[in-house]
C-alpha cells in the first residue's frame, strides 16, 4: 500500500470535518476566555443583527463576530477605526475553517462606553436638526403658569420655587414629580412633559435636577427624553445643574440654565424691575398732564388779559379748567398714594410733580407778564419788569425793584 | 381655573404697559385737547392700578400634578415646605 505523499508507513487520513473539529477543540482548550485590544475594521451588520468585523493592530488582524444577543446590550455602536478592548474566545467556524474571535463584551478604549454612546447619539440627533438654533422658541415674558418636571425631594425644586416666588409671588407653579435617575427615570420624565403640556395655562416648562456624575445625569441623555423635550408644546428650559457635561436635553431645550435657580430667573420677570418701570411711566404720565394743564391755565390767563368783555364766557372757561384740574389732582393723589404704599421711596415722588401741590405748600410761579415765560433765574428779569406771580390760590402782578445773584 | 376670576384683569402686563406708554406718548405730544388729555390721563391711571395689582398679587401655593390610579390628571396644593 502506498503511503500518501511520501509518508513512511500507513497514516490515518482525517476528513476535513475531523480536522476542523480537532482544531476547534484544541483552540478552545488552549485559550479559553481572552481579552484582546485592537482597532475595529470592516465593521458590518447583516440583517441577522450580528456584528461582523476584524480586529487589527499594525501587524495583523483577526476576524471577529459579536452575536446579536451580546451586542444588544452595548450602549454604543462600534465603527471602523474605533479602538476597543473585547472579551471573547477564539474559535473556529468549522463550515469554512475560518478562525474567529467570538466576542461577548466590548468597551471602547480611552473613552468610557457611556461617553462614546452619548457622542454617537448626539451626532445622530444633531444630523436630524434637533439641536438647531432655528428650532428654539423664545420664552414667554409672563407665563400664565410655570410647569416643573423634577424630583420632589431634591434641592432643585426648592431652588426653582424660591426663585420664582422671589421674583413674582403671584406666579402659578405646577410641579410634576419624577425620578430623575435610575432605571425608568427617562420614561417618567417623558410622561411628566406630556402631562404638563396638557395643562393649557402652562406656558413654559422647567425640566431638570441638581448636578451629578455623567451616570446620574444619564436620563437627560436618553433619546426618548431628548425627543420629548424637542417636541414639547410649551418651551422648555433645561436645568440639569452641571457646567461641564452638557446633556442632550440641554441641547434640545429652548433655553439652557446652568442651575435650577438660573432656570427660575429665566422663566418669570422680576416684579421689582417692572415696578420701577411702571413707576417711571407713571411719573411721565403725571408730568405730561401737568404740562398740559399748565398750558391751559396760561391760555386762559392770556385770554383774560386780552379780552375784558365777554366776562361770563371767560368765567365759564376758567371754571372748566379748574374743574378739570381738580379731577387731575384727585387722580394724581391716587397715584401718589399708591406710589407711597407700594414703592416706598424707590420712586421719584409723584407729589413733587403736581404744580398744585407745590403751590399749596407756599411756593409761587413767576412768569413774564407779557410773554408768560417761566422765570427760573434772576438773570431772566430786568429791573422794573412786571412779573406775574401765581400762588396756590390766585395770582398777582409784581414789579422787579431789586436784583441779587 | 377657579381663581381666574379673582384676577383684576386678563390683559397681559406687557400689553398693558404698551398701552400705558402709548397714552403717555400721546399726552406728551401735546396734540390732545384738554378733555382728551384728561380722559387719557384717567385711562392711564386706571392702567397703572391694574398693572400694579398684577405685580403685587399674593403669593400662590405650589401645585402638584399627579395621575390618579385610573390615570386621570389631578392637581393638589403642595404641603409646604417641599424639600
Amino acid at each position: 500500500m502506498q503511503s500518501p505523499l511520501g509518508a513512511v508507513g500507513p497514516v490515518p487520513v482525517l476528513s476535513v470535518s475531523e480536522l476542523n473539529q480537532r482544531l476547534k477543540a484544541s483552540l478552545e482548550g488552549l485559550f479559553g476566555e481572552v481579552w484582546v485590544g485592537g482597532e475595529v475594521s470592516n465593521f458590518r451588520v447583516p440583517p441577522s443583527g450580528h456584528y461582523y468585523f476584524s480586529l487589527k493592530d499594525p501587524r495583523s488582524q483577526i476576524a471577529a463576530v459579536m452575536f446579536r444577543s451580546a451586542n444588544q446590550v452595548l450602549p454604543f455602536r462600534p465603527q471602523d477605526g474605533l479602538e476597543v478592548i473585547v472579551r471573547g474566545r477564539v474559535g473556529l467556524y468549522e463550515v469554512r475553517g475560518d478562525l474567529q474571535l467570538y466576542v461577548d463584551a466590548m468597551e471602547p478604549r480611552g473613552v468610557g462606553s457611556l461617553r462614546l454612546a452619548l457622542e454617537q447619539l448626539k451626532q445622530r440627533l444633531a444630523a436630524e436638526g434637533l439641536f438647531d438654533g432655528a428650532r428654539k422658541r423664545p420664552l414667554p415674558f409672563w407665563p400664565r403658569a410655570v410647569g416643573v418636571a423634577t424630583a420632589l425631594t431634591g434641592a432643585a425644586v426648592h431652588d426653582i420655587v424660591t426663585t420664582v416666588r422671589g421674583r413674582l409671588p403671584g406666579m402659578r407653579l405646577i410641579v410634576r414629580p419624577v425620578r430623575v435617575q435610575g432605571r425608568g427615570a427617562g420614561e417618567e420624565i417623558v410622561a411628566a412633559l406630556a402631562d404638563l403640556n396638557q395643562i393649557s395655562e402652562i406656558d413654559v416648562i422647567i425640566v431638570g435636577r441638581g448636578g451629578g456624575s455623567l451616570e446620574d445625569l444619564w436620563a437627560f441623555n436618553e433619546e426618548l427624553v431628548v425627543r420629548a423635550v424637542a417636541g414639547s408644546r410649551a418651551p422648555v428650559v433645561s436645568a440639569v445643574g452641571h457646567e461641564i457635561d452638557v446633556t442632550l436635553t440641554d441641547l434640545a431645550a429652548d433655553c439652557r440654565a446652568a442651575t435650577p435657580t438660573a432656570a427660575g430667573t429665566l422663566v418669570v420677570p422680576n416684579r421689582h424691575e417692572l415696578s420701577d418701570r411702571l413707576a417711571r411711566v407713571s411719573v411721565r404720565l403725571a408730568r405730561a398732564v401737568r404740562v398740559r394743564l399748565e398750558r391751559e391755565r396760561e391760555q386762559v390767563a392770556a385770554l383774560a388779559r386780552l379780552v375784558r368783555h365777554p366776562q361770563q364766557q371767560l368765567r365759564a372757561q376758567r371754571l372748566r379748567v379748574d374743574e378739570l384740574a381738580e379731577r387731575a389732582t384727585r387722580a394724581l393723589d391716587g397715584a401718589i398714594r399708591m406710589a407711597r404704599e407700594r414703592w416706598q421711596g424707590r420712586v421719584e415722588r409723584l407729589e413733587a410733580l403736581s404744580p398744585l401741590a407745590v403751590l399749596k405748600r407756599g411756593y409761587a410761579i413767576a412768569q413774564g407778564d407779557d410773554d408768560g415765560r417761566v422765570i427760573r433765574s434772576v438773570r431772566e428779569v430786568a429791573m422794573g419788569e412786571v412779573l406775574k406771580l401765581t400762588f396756590g390760590h390766585g395770582w398777582a402782578r409784581a414789579r422787579v425793584e431789586e436784583k441779587h445773584e | 381655573m377657579s381663581d381666574q376670576e379673582e384676577q383684576p384683569s386678563q390683559i397681559g402686563f406687557e400689553q398693558g404697559m404698551a398701552s400705558l406708554e402709548a397714552i403717555v406718548n400721546r399726552l406728551e405730544s401735546g396734540e390732545l385737547s384738554l378733555e382728551e388729555a384728561l380722559r387719557a390721563f384717567e385711562d392711564g391711571i386706571g392702567l397703572v392700578r391694574v398693572l400694579d395689582r398684577k405685580l403685587t398679587e399674593a403669593e400662590r401655593r405650589v401645585e402638584i400634578l399627579t395621575r390618579s390610579d385610573e390615570g386621570a390628571l389631578q392637581l393638589q396644593v403642595a404641603k409646604e415646605d417641599h424639600r
